[in-house]
């Protein structure tokens, strides 16, 4: 079986206003929503715009989002019993309302993807999963089990980079992350379907998806990309590649000693859950006659994740009219300072 | 051996003698599935921690006896709050043991999440003598380590059901108190000053993924780690996600559960705002799923814990096979974001039983999510009727919050832990303080007392908020 995907980029939230006009959500919905999961749904829905056929009974949806949500002022003043519109403290009590029923149900991080499911119609295999650049990981291969398993005949997989969160910031002022890259709010949507060479689908294909624990040295995981992808991915290997690197350990060794690479986070910033489904959105259009992408990631707390694109096994192009993978990459993300929308 | 003759009952003598010559651990009759290749999954280690017992033993001994979970919380009571009880764990030995991760973290949901793996994973060793094998029948204070012997070869993961953790509530209003101002909140300043109050163990371990990664430290386990975060849903789901990796042949073991602290403030009153809290009755009588005088449900707290692996695999490491995982569905119910749809869990007890490749009239039990909300026991119970039909009114179906309150990202584990428990003692607990059925709620919910069954097929619900639904089949070896 292979997997063949496309994919759809979102850039940031200008304002909660962009998204509070959506005629989609009432006045009662908007007291759920913070951004992470406005973000989600847009992109979702932009993704969906290119799928008119897409069963979306049938479809698997996981999502990869960072810690659950929660808003700091009126937290604050349910702590201090401030109300909103007052400077006098009131009993306890009166203070109850001001955390608003919202209060709990945006702190179960599974309620972007009930959005997804109310406003969209996907009623398919489903799953959340929190967390860094892990949680992306674990979106994809759950993603890619629910269409092996039959569960489902196509998965979307949905991932959201929201810095908007006192946890994520605390990570990265604590020094979690890599100081060279500051969280970056971005969403992005990959379709998966099940494929084989006589489909005629031309989109490119997700040929390895793995996870190392951390200290794995880069040659052991190049060898088991390569026996998964059959591509070989190694240095002296003759058939050329890409590798995209989103690198929040900078004195991890997986990052030294790779030529070429593209270093993802550096130029857009720390994209968290949406890390590697956005490497392999970037890969996916630079993927040309028989280019394999590789796509390697550290994550904050050690464990690696790799990834291998390949073209559609049908697509032919001129060598000469290929874009260097560099400058694809700059030009996608320099762009992507405010990311372009729908790439595909 | 395949699923079928598992399914007629041709089991009385799985173990090794029946592994010549058998294709023990390929499924060839694997419901709607044609890969022979994919693996029977069982379930060699259980553990959990929950209100009414330390183990998965006394927690489902209790459980049979009816016994009753939920207390008063007297600070809560004290303070004036409208929630006044819950499924508190209050037992100091569990603490006073892993005191280290209490005071680093400051996250009970890690201790339980340690005492439900360290009893999964002692259960779970087998028979088959392995490297450290002498010196743990030989030394009571075997290690960590040395327990998780049976998950040190091959592939594996660790699957969690975990949400985001919440800060003491005092520590939040210091934190806030020195970045607030009489109009509101200084996010500047918030950012500056306030983290100071969280020590970097404490920040970390409010990171869902947080509980998973310090197991695999814990036990000195490798392999992939994984947190779902679905709500009421996430124990189900995680035990589900590892079902699929393991059933086809990605990994050769999984840890899967959850664990939850739902009791704080904060998680509280937001629920008690929503409506879906139960006020105004005496702690042993608060949580009435399924009864007329249903107001809601009750918060609580827990783990449980379960090892899975090929039967294959667990056959020939001498483990014995608890229970048999044949099956799991999930999905979302387009409804509304606090809305709980019968359509839900009636798909996704509809895939897991097509999954299985089970009838109908083969399930046997029903361990139900049964909330004690005036929406969900009625909308579960239709799903049942839905789908069953005639059958329905034969099967019985029991709550297990009745006596243990709602543990959210955690109640699936415990709840399975609860299902694997009735298959290998052919007994279903009762649904506590169901004394006058609710009026849509007219199935056989065990309200008696315990009850002895011979049970084959077992199905384990969880319905999510806002819809984010699942069932896991268990099914005897």
């Amino acid at each position: 079986m292979s997997i063949s995907f496309h994919s759809c980029i979102r850039r940031p939230l200008k304002a909660m206003d962009d998204w509070r006009s959506w005629p989609d959500f009432t006045p009662k919905d908007l007291k759920f929503l913070d951004r992470q999961t406005a973000l989600l749904y847009l992109t979702t829905h932009d993704l969906l715009a290119n799928c008119p056929d897409l069963d979306r009974a049938r479809s698997a949806v996981h999502a990869a989002v960072g810690p659950a949500r929660t808003d700091p002022d009126a937290m604050y003043r349910w702590a201090a019993r401030i109300p909103p519109d007052s400077a006098e403290p009131v009993t306890q009590a009166q203070s109850l309302p001001m955390i608003q029923p919202a209060g709990a149900i945006g702190l179960l991080p599974n309620t972007p993807l009930s959005w997804l499911s109310i406003k969209l119609g996907l009623t398919g295999d489903c799953g959340v999963w929190a967390g860094f650049e892990d949680a992306g990981f674990a979106a994809l291969s759950a993603a890619r089990d629910a269409i092996s398993c039959e569960a489902a005949s196509q998965a979307l997989v949905a991932a959201v980079s929201s810095p908007d969160n006192y946890f994520v910031l605390d990570g990265f002022k604590r020094g979690f992350h890599s100081p060279i890259c500051a969280p970056v709010e971005i969403g992005v949507a990959l379709h998966l379907r099940c494929t084989n060479s006589a489909s005629g689908d031309v989109s490119p294909r997700i040929n390895a998806l793995a996870a190392f624990p951390s200290g794995t040295s880069v040659e052991t995981v190049l060898d088991i990309i390569t026996k998964q992808s059959l591509c070989d991915l190694h240095e002296n290997s003759a058939s050329q590649k890409t590798l995209l690197l989103t690198p929040l350990n900078p004195q991890n060794a997986i990052i030294d000693g790779i030529d070429g690479r593209a270093d993802l986070s550096g130029r857009i910033g720390a994209s968290m859950p949406a890390a590697l489904p956005l490497a392999i959105s970037f890969a996916g259009q630079c993927v040309f006659g028989k280019n394999p992408v590789a796509i390697i990631i550290a994550a904050p707390f050690g464990s690696i994740y790799a990834a291998v694109v390949t073209p559609a096994p049908l697509l032919s192009v001129d060598p000469k009219s290929w874009p260097a993978p560099l400058s694809m990459v700059s030009e996608v993300t320099s762009a992507n300072a405010s990311c372009s929308g729908n790439k595909q | 051996m395949t699923h079928k003759e598992i399914n007629e009952g041709n089991y009385p003598n799985v173990g090794r003698d029946t592994l010549e010559g058998a294709n023990i651990g390929r499924m060839s009759n694997r419901g709607r599935f044609s890969d022979n290749t994919r693996q029977i999954v069982a379930v060699t280690g259980i553990g959990a921690v929950t209100p009414v017992g330390a183990t998965s033993a006394a927690s489902f001994e209790a459980m049979c006896r009816g016994e009753n979970g939920i207390r008063d919380i007297p600070k809560w009571k004290d303070a004036g709050f409208p929630i006044t009880v819950g499924g508190a764990i209050n037992n100091n030995d569990l603490f006073d043991r892993e005191r280290e991760i209490a005071d680093a973290f400051q996250s009970r949901k890690a201790v339980f999440a340690v005492a439900a793996l360290d009893e999964a994973l002692k259960m779970a060793r087998g028979k088959t003598p392995t490297r450290k094998d002498s010196d743990m029948n030989e030394n009571a204070n075997a290690t960590p380590d040395s327990r998780a012997e049976a998950c040190r070869e091959g592939r594996g993961g660790i699957f969690m059901g975990v949400e985001t953790g919440r800060i003491d509530i005092q520590k939040l209003f210091d934190m806030f108190r020195i970045s607030g101002t009489r109009k509101g909140l200084d996010l500047k300043a918030f950012g500056e000053k306030s983290f100071q109050y969280l020590t970097p163990f404490e920040a970390v371990s409010k990171q869902p993924y947080f509980i998973p990664s310090l197991l695999a430290r814990r036990f000195g386990l490798r392999g992939e780690i994984r947190a779902i975060s679905n709500a009421c849903s996430s124990a189900n789901q995680a035990i589900g996600e590892g079902f699929r990796k393991v059933a086809s042949g990605a990994l050769d073991w999984a840890i899967v559960g959850g664990a939850d602290d739902m009791l704080d403030e904060y998680m509280a009153i937001g629920f008690h705002l929503l409506g879906a809290l139960s006020t105004g009755l005496p702690a042993d009588a608060s949580s009435r799923p399924f009864d007329a005088g249903h107001r809601g449900f009750v918060l609580g707290e827990g783990a449980g814990m379960l090892v899975i692996e090929p039967l294959e695999r667990a056959l020939e490491r001498g483990a014995e096979p608890l229970a048999l995982i044949a099956g799991y569905g999930s999905g979302a119910s387009a409804g509304k974001i606090t809305e709980t749809s019968w359509e839900g869990i009636h798909q996704t007890m509809s895939a897991a039983v097509s999954e299985a490749g089970v009838a109908l009239e083969d399930i046997d039990y029903i361990n139900a999510h049964g909330t004690g909300t005036p929406m969900n026991d009625p909308a579960e119970t239709l799903a049942i009727k839905h789908l069953f039909g005639d059958h329905a009114a034969n099967i019985p179906v029991s709550s297990t919050k009745s006596m243990i309150g709602h543990l959210i990202a955690a109640a699936g584990a415990v709840e399975a832990v609860v299902c694997i428990e009735s298959i290998r003692h052919g007994m279903i607990h009762p649904t506590r303080n169901l004394v006058r059925k609710d009026a849509a709620c007219d199935l056989d919910y065990v309200a008696e007392g315990a009850r002895r069954k011979i049970l084959r097929n077992v199905l384990s619900n969880s319905l999510g908020f806002a819809g984010i639904n699942s069932t896991v089949l268990f099914q005897r070896p």
